[in-house]
C-alpha cells in the first residue's frame, strides 16, 4: 500500500446531552506520501473534526485511519499524545505561540520533545527568522509568529505537517508568503503537508485536493499541475 | 437594572463557579475566623458569668481567725440590700468506693455558691451529702463517703455524723476550673468537694461568712471590680467592728468566768482563814486543858485520871486531823491559783482577731478563669487579619482574571451604550454576592464552631456548662464592611482600568502580556543550566507581581500559622520539666512552724528524704511604676541553696545575691521590665518599701521569685527572716503520695507541696495546647488550600490554550502537569521559606500575648517544628497539584484551534 494516510469509513458523532451532532459521517480519503494536500471546505463542513481526528487530538465513534500502515484509530491515549509528540507537526491558526518564551525557545519546546529534532536554530533559519530568534512572540508581527510556529513544527521532522487555516489570522500578502514557505518546504523536503482552508482558491497550490460538505467527502480531486502560490489570487 | 445585564451577571457566576466559590470561601474564612475568634472570649466570659449568676457565687468571703457568730452574720445580712450566710467547711480523709480520699466539706448556703446538681439531688437529710461531679466515679450515688478514725480530732469534731450517704453529683461555682485547693490533711490534695446541710457539721463558730452584694457589673468586668471595691469598703469597716466585738465578747466572757473562779476561789481561802483560827482557838483550848489537868493531876482519881487523859488524846488527834486538812486546802487552793494565773495569762495573749474580706478574684477558678479567657482574644486580632490580608490578593487576582475575561464583553456593553457604572455594578455585584455569601456564611459558622472548638479545649480545665451564643451586631456588621470593601475594592480596581479604555480597544483581543527577561537570565552561568521548562516557569513566577504576592504571602502565612502553632506547642510543653527538672531541684516545699529546729531534723530524718534546706519564703509584691506583681521571696543562709534552686541564666550560674542586692526570677524581670543593673521596689505589707539593686536573673517559669539576703530580708519585711519553710529532696523511687502524707504527720509542718503533683497536674491542664495545634493546622491548611486553588485555577484558566497547545505538541500527562505546577511548586517553596521567619515572629508576638503573670513561657521553636512545618506546607501543595492535575487532563486539545477570546 503506497498510501500514507488513509481515512476509512470514518464517522464522528459528538454527544451534547442527549443531542448527538453528526460531525462527520462515513468518509473515506487517502494521502499519498509527500504530497500537498489542501482540505477545503465551508464552516461547519467538519474540515477541524477531520483535522482532529488525523491529528490525533480526538477519537472517532466509528471507521479507520491509519499513517504509514499504523492504526491511529486504534491508539490508546497515551499512544495518542507519543503519535502527536513524534509524527505530527502542528501549525495552528492563532500561532499559539508561548508568550513566555522567545522564538528560539518556542521552536526548542517542540524539538527537546522529540527523539531526533531539527537544530531550534536551524528550524528558525529555515523559515528566515534567525535574526528575530531571541525576540518574544508580542515583538513580532503575525506573519513572523505564523513563521515561528511552522519552525516549531518543522522542527520535529514529523512525517505529516497538519495546517488549520495557517493563513486565518494574517493579511493577503503574510498569508501568501507563509503559503509559500509550506509549499516549499513539501517540495524541498518531500513532507507530506495537509492544509485546512475555507478559502478554495488555495486548492490551485495543491497536488490533492479533498472536498468536504456536510460532514463528509464530496469529492477528491488531484492535482496535476499545481501552481506556484506566487501566482494564485484571491 | 436591565434584565439582559443581571442575566450575564448569573451566567457569569454558574460558568465560573470556582473562581466565585474561591472569593466567597476565602471571605468567609477571614470573617469566621476573625467572628469566632472576636466572639470566642465574650462567649466563654457570657457563659460563666450565667452559671455564676444562676448559682449565684458569692461577691465577697470574709474570714476570721475566731470565726463568726450568728449576730457576725447578721450584722451584714440586710446591709445594704447585701445577703450574708454563715458557712462551715473542713478538710477531712474520707473512706469511699474509690478509696481514702481527701475532701473538702462545704455547707450549704442558701441562696449563695448554689450547687448545681448533675444527678440525684440535694441532701435532705443531715447526714447525706452531694459530691463534686469531677469525682462522681469514687463515690455514686448511694454510697457512702466514712470520715476516716486517723482524721484530727478537729475534723472529726467538726463533722457531726461518722458517715454521710451521697445522694446527689454536683457542679458548684465556687469551684468553676479543675483545681480543687491544697490542704494540710493527707496528700495534701484536695480530692473533691462535698455539699452537706448545715446541720452535718458540729461547730461553735461559722469558719467564714458568703456574701452575695447587689452588684450590677458582669463578672470579670471592669464595673464589677469597680462596684465591689466600694461594697468592699463598707464591708471591711463592719467587719473590722465585729471582729472587735467578737474579740471583747471573747475576752470578756473568759475574764468574768476567771473573776467569778479567782472570786469563789478567794472564798475558800478566807473560810480556810476562818477554820485555821478556829483550829488555833481549839488548840489554845486544849493547852488551857492540858495545863489544867497537869496542874491537878494528883487531885484526881485513877479513874477521873484516865478518863480526861483519852480525852486530851483525843482533842490532840482532832487537833492533828484538821491541822493536815487545812494544809491540804492550801495546796488545793494554791494550785487553784495558778490554774487562773496561766487563764489570765492566756487571756492577755488573747489578741485582735485577723480578719480578711476576700473578693472573687481570689477564688481559683474565677481567677484562672480571667486570665485564661483572656489569652484567645490577644491571638483574635493577628491571625484573621493574616486571612485578610490574603482574602485581599485573592480577590485582586481573581477579580483580575475575571476582567481580563470580560474584556470583549465590557468593549460590547460599552459600544451597546451602557454607562460605566452599569458595566463596572456587573463585577460589583459578583464579587459583591461573593463576599456576601461568605461573609453570611462565613460569620455564622465561625461564630458558632470556633468558639465552641475553643470551649472544649477549655472545658478539659473548665467543666461546668454549655457555651453561650453571644451575637454581636457591631462585629456583624464590621465584618459585613470589610468582607464588602476587600470584595467589592478590588473589583472596583480592577475594572477601573479597562474601563479606561475605548470601546475599539476592548473589542480586540487584548495584546498578551509581554514575557520579558527576568533578572535571573542575567546571571548566565545559572540560566543556561535550566531546561527550558524551567526557563518558562520562572519566567512565569515574575510575570504576574500579585499573584507572585498572593502567593507568599498565603503561603508564608501557612507556614507561619503552622511554626506559630507548633513554636506554642514547643513553647510550652516543656517548661514543666524545666521547672523542676532543671531550676527547682527539690521535691516537697514543706512550711513549718513551731520550733523550727527539731521540726526540720525529724524532717531530715524521715525515710526517703535525701536532704533538706530551711528557707525563709514568704510573698511580697514588686512594683514599677504600673505593674504590681505577686512574689515569692525566698532567703536562705545556707551555702547549699544553689543545689535546691538552680539559678542560671541559659548556661551562666548566677550568684546568690549580697547585701543590698537582689536575684530575680525571668517572668518577673519581663513583666516589670527590669534588666540587670536595674533597681527593683519590693512591697511589704500596706507601707513597707525597700529598694534593690538587681544582680542576676535567673531562669525560672513558674511564679515569680525574688531572692535576698537574710539581712535584706528583715529590711524588707521588718520581721526576722528565721526558717519557715523546708526544701526536701526524696531519694530515688520514693512513693510521693506515702511520703507526703508522712511528712504531714510530723507535728509543726503545716502544708506540703509536691513537685510531682504539680508536674502532673500542669501537664494534663497543658495537654490541651495538643488541640490548639489542630485548630492552627486546620487554618493553615485552609488558608494554604484555598491561596493554592486560587491560583492553579487562575492559573489554569488563563492558559487552557497553552495547555492544550502544548498537549497536542504532545506533552505526556505528566510533562503537561509538571509545565503548570512546577510554577506552584516553586512559589510554594519560595512561600514556605518566607514563611519561616514570619512564623517566628508571630510566634514570640503570640507568647508575649499569652504571657501570663504566674508563668513565663520559653520563647522557643524547636527545628522540627520549622521542618514539620514547611514539609506540611509543601504537602499541602502537592495535595492541591494532584486535584488539580483532573482538571488538567480535562483540558480539551482542540480549545488550541479556537480564536483569542
Amino acid at each position: 500500500m503506497d498510501q500514507f494516510v488513509v481515512f476509512e469509513d470514518v464517522t464522528k458523532i459528538y454527544k451534547t446531552g442527549s443531542v448527538e451532532i453528526k460531525a462527520l459521517c462515513n468518509t473515506t480519503f487517502e494521502i499519498k506520501k509527500g504530497e500537498l494536500c489542501v482540505i477545503v471546505g465551508p464552516s461547519g463542513a467538519g474540515k477541524t473534526t477531520l483535522l482532529n481526528i488525523l491529528g490525533g487530538m480526538d477519537t472517532l465513534t466509528s471507521g479507520h485511519v491509519w499513517l504509514e500502515n499504523k492504526e491511529i484509530s486504534a491508539y490508546n491515549k497515551r499512544q495518542l499524545t507519543a503519535y502527536r509528540r513524534s509524527e505530527i507537526g502542528f501549525v495552528f491558526q492563532f500561532y499559539n505561540l508561548i508568550q513566555n518564551l522567545t522564538a528560539l525557545e518556542n521552536v526548542e519546546l517542540a524539538a527537546q520533545i522529540c527523539k531526533d529534532p531539527m537544530p531550534a536554530s536551524e528550524a528558525l533559519a529555515l523559515v528566515g527568522l534567525s535574526d528575530r530568534s531571541a525576540n518574544f512572540p508580542s515583538q513580532l508581527s503575525g506573519g513572523e509568529q505564523q513563521r515561528v510556529a511552522i519552525a516549531r513544527a518543522f522542527a520535529k521532522r514529523p512525517k505529516l505537517l497538519l495546517c488549520d487555516e495557517p493563513t486565518g489570522a494574517l493579511d493577503y500578502a503574510t498569508g501568501k508568503a507563509v503559503l509559500k514557505l509550506l509549499q516549499d518546504m513539501c517540495r524541498n523536503t518531500g513532507m507530506t503537508v495537509v492544509i485546512i482552508t475555507h478559502n478554495s482558491a488555495l486548492t490551485a497550490m495543491a497536488d490533492r485536493v479533498i472536498r468536504v460538505k456536510n460532514g463528509t467527502v464530496s469529492s477528491v480531486a488531484l492535482n496535476e499541475n499545481p501552481v506556484p502560490v506566487e501566482d494564485i489570487e484571491w | 437594572m436591565v434584565r439582559a445585564f443581571f442575566k450575564t451577571t448569573v451566567r457569569e457566576i454558574k460558568n465560573s463557579i470556582g473562581r466565585f466559590l474561591a472569593i466567597l470561601i476565602i471571605t468567609a474564612l477571614g470573617v469566621g475566623f476573625f467572628a469566632g475568634l472576636r466572639l470566642t472570649e465574650p462567649s466563654m466570659t457570657a457563659t460563666t458569668d450565667k452559671f455564676l449568676t444562676e448559682q449565684n457565687l458569692f461577691d465577697f468571703r470574709l474570714l476570721s481567725t475566731l470565726g463568726f457568730t450568728e449576730d457576725d452574720v447578721k450584722a451584714f445580712d440586710g446591709v445594704d440590700g447585701m445577703t450574708a450566710k454563715g458557712a462551715y467547711n473542713v478538710d477531712f480523709l474520707g473512706l469511699s468506693e474509690g478509696g481514702e480520699l481527701v475532701f473538702k466539706a462545704h455547707s450549704i448556703t442558701d441562696g449563695i455558691n448554689i450547687p448545681r446538681v448533675v444527678d440525684g439531688n440535694l441532701p435532705s437529710a443531715d447526714n447525706e451529702c452531694v459530691v463534686d461531679a469531677n469525682i462522681s466515679g469514687a463515690a455514686p450515688i448511694g454510697s457512702v463517703i466514712k470520715v476516716a478514725d486517723s482524721n484530727t480530732d478537729n475534723a472529726k469534731d467538726t463533722l457531726k455524723y461518722t458517715e454521710y450517704k451521697v445522694v446527689g453529683h454536683v457542679r458548684s461555682p465556687y469551684y468553676i476550673n479543675f483545681e480543687r485547693g491544697s490542704t494540710s490533711v493527707g496528700t495534701g490534695r484536695i480530692s473533691g468537694f462535698i455539699y452537706l446541710p448545715e446541720g452535718g457539721f458540729n461547730s461553735e463558730a461559722y469558719h467564714e461568712i458568703f456574701v452575695d452584694a447587689p452588684i450590677n457589673g458582669k463578672a470579670f468586668e471592669n464595673e464589677y471590680d469597680e462596684e465591689a471595691a466600694v461594697i468592699s469598703q463598707k464591708i471591711e469597716s463592719i467587719l473590722n467592728e465585729r471582729g472587735q466585738e467578737r474579740y471583747d465578747s471573747i475576752y470578756n466572757e473568759a475574764l468574768s468566768e476567771i473573776n467569778s473562779n479567782q472570786a469563789e476561789l478567794d472564798e475558800a481561802a478566807a473560810e480556810l482563814e476562818a477554820e485555821k483560827l478556829k483550829l488555833e482557838d481549839s488548840k489554845a483550848e486544849y493547852e488551857n486543858y492540858k495545863a489544867l489537868f497537869e496542874q491537878y493531876e494528883s487531885f484526881l482519881t485513877e479513874e477521873q485520871k484516865a478518863e480526861y487523859q483519852k480525852q486530851l488524846d483525843d482533842a490532840a488527834k482532832l487537833i492533828a486531823d484538821g491541822e493536815k486538812k487545812i494544809l491540804d486546802a492550801e495546796t488545793a487552793i494554791a494550785e487553784g491559783q495558778a490554774a487562773i494565773d496561766e487563764a489570765r495569762s492566756e487571756l492577755d495573749s488573747l489578741s485582735v482577731p485577723s480578719l480578711y474580706v476576700l473578693g472573687r478574684d481570689t477564688n481559683v477558678g474565677y481567677a484562672c478563669f480571667e486570665n485564661d479567657s483572656g489569652i484567645v482574644s490577644a491571638i483574635s486580632v493577628v491571625f484573621p487579619l493574616l486571612f485578610m490580608l490574603v482574602a485581599i490578593l485573592v480577590c485582586m487576582t481573581t477579580m483580575a482574571r475575571m476582567v481580563d475575561e470580560n474584556r470583549v464583553q465590557i468593549g460590547v456593553f460599552k459600544s451597546l451604550g451602557y454607562g460605566n457604572f452599569t458595566i463596572q455594578s456587573k463585577f460589583l455585584i459578583y464579587s459583591g454576592l461573593a463576599a456576601c455569601a461568605g461573609w453570611l456564611g462565613g460569620y455564622m459558622l465561625g461564630s458558632y464552631f470556633v468558639p465552641r472548638i475553643i470551649w472544649n479545649v477549655y472545658n478539659i480545665m473548665y467543666n461546668f456548662a454549655e457555651l453561650e451564643y453571644v451575637f454581636d451586631p457591631l462585629l456583624f456588621a464590621l465584618c459585613f464592611l470589610a468582607a464588602i470593601g476587600c470584595a467589592c475594592g478590588t473589583a472596583y480596581l480592577a475594572c477601573r482600568a479597562e474601563l479606561r479604555s475605548v470601546p475599539a480597544e476592548l473589542i480586540r483581543p487584548k495584546a498578551p502580556k509581554t514575557g520579558k527577561k527576568i533578572f535571573l537570565e542575567r546571571i548566565g552561568f545559572l540560566w543556561k543550566r535550566f531546561s527550558f521548562l524551567h526557563k518558562v516557569s520562572a519566567r512565569n513566577i515574575f510575570r504576574y507581581k500579585n499573584r507572585l504576592f498572593m502567593m507568599i504571602i498565603g503561603i508564608g502565612g501557612c507556614t507561619a500559622l503552622l511554626v506559630t502553632g507548633f513554636g506554642i506547642r514547643d513553647s510550652i510543653k516543656n517548661i514543666v520539666a524545666f521547672q523542676f527538672d532543671e531550676i527547682m531541684l527539690y521535691d516537697y516545699n514543706v512550711s513549718i512552724e513551731g520550733d523550727t529546729d527539731s521540726v526540720y531534723d525529724n524532717l531530715i530524718s524521715l525515710d526517703g528524704i535525701e536532704s533538706g534546706l530551711g528557707v525563709y519564703q514568704t510573698s511580697v509584691n514588686l512594683t514599677n511604676d504600673q505593674e504590681r506583681l505577686d512574689t515569692y521571696l525566698l532567703s536562705s543562709s545556707d551555702p547549699r541553696f544553689t543545689d535546691f534552686v538552680d539559678l542560671h541564666n541559659g548556661n551562666e550560674a548566677i550568684q546568690y545575691p549580697e547585701n543590698g542586692n537582689a536575684v530575680i526570677s525571668a517572668g518577673a524581670a519581663e513583666i516589670l521590665g527590669i534588666s540587670v543593673g536595674d533597681n527593683i521596689t519590693v512591697n511589704f505589707g500596706e507601707t513597707r518599701e525597700t529598694v534593690f539593686n538587681v544582680s542576676g536573673i535567673f531562669d525560672n517559669f513558674f511564679y515569680n521569685y525574688i531572692i535576698l539576703t537574710e539581712s535584706d530580708c528583715e529590711k524588707a519585711t521588718g520581721s526576722a527572716a528565721s526558717t519557715n519553710a523546708v526544701f526536701l529532696k526524696a531519694t530515688q523511687n520514693e512513693n510521693s503520695g506515702d511520703l507526703a502524707a508522712r511528712i504531714s504527720g510530723i507535728s509543726g509542718v503545716t502544708s506540703v507541696t509536691s513537685t510531682s503533683d504539680l508536674t502532673d497536674r500542669v501537664s494534663s491542664s497543658l495537654d490541651s495546647i495538643e488541640y490548639i495545634v489542630v485548630f492552627v493546622v486546620i487554618c493553615a491548611a485552609a488558608l494554604a488550600f484555598v491561596v493554592l486553588y486560587n491560583l492553579s485555577n487562575i492559573n489554569i484558566a488563563e492558559r487552557v490554550r497553552e495547555i492544550a497547545t502544548i498537549k497536542v505538541l504532545g506533552f505526556y500527562k505528566k510533562e503537561v502537569s509538571d509545565y503548570i505546577f512546577r510554577e506552584i511548586i516553586a512559589l510554594t517553596f519560595i512561600g514556605a521559606v518566607v514563611g519561616l521567619p514570619l512564623g517566628k515572629l508571630l510566634h514570640s508576638f503570640v507568647m508575649q500575648q499569652i504571657q501570663v503573670s504566674s508563668v513565663h513561657f520559653e520563647n522557643r521553636i524547636s527545628v522540627w517544628s520549622f521542618l514539620i512545618a514547611f514539609a506540611m506546607t509543601v504537602v499541602f501543595a502537592f495535595l492541591i497539584n494532584i486535584f488539580m492535575a483532573r482538571r488538567l487532563d480535562k483540558i480539551d486539545m482542540s480549545g488550541s484551534l479556537k480564536s483569542v477570546e
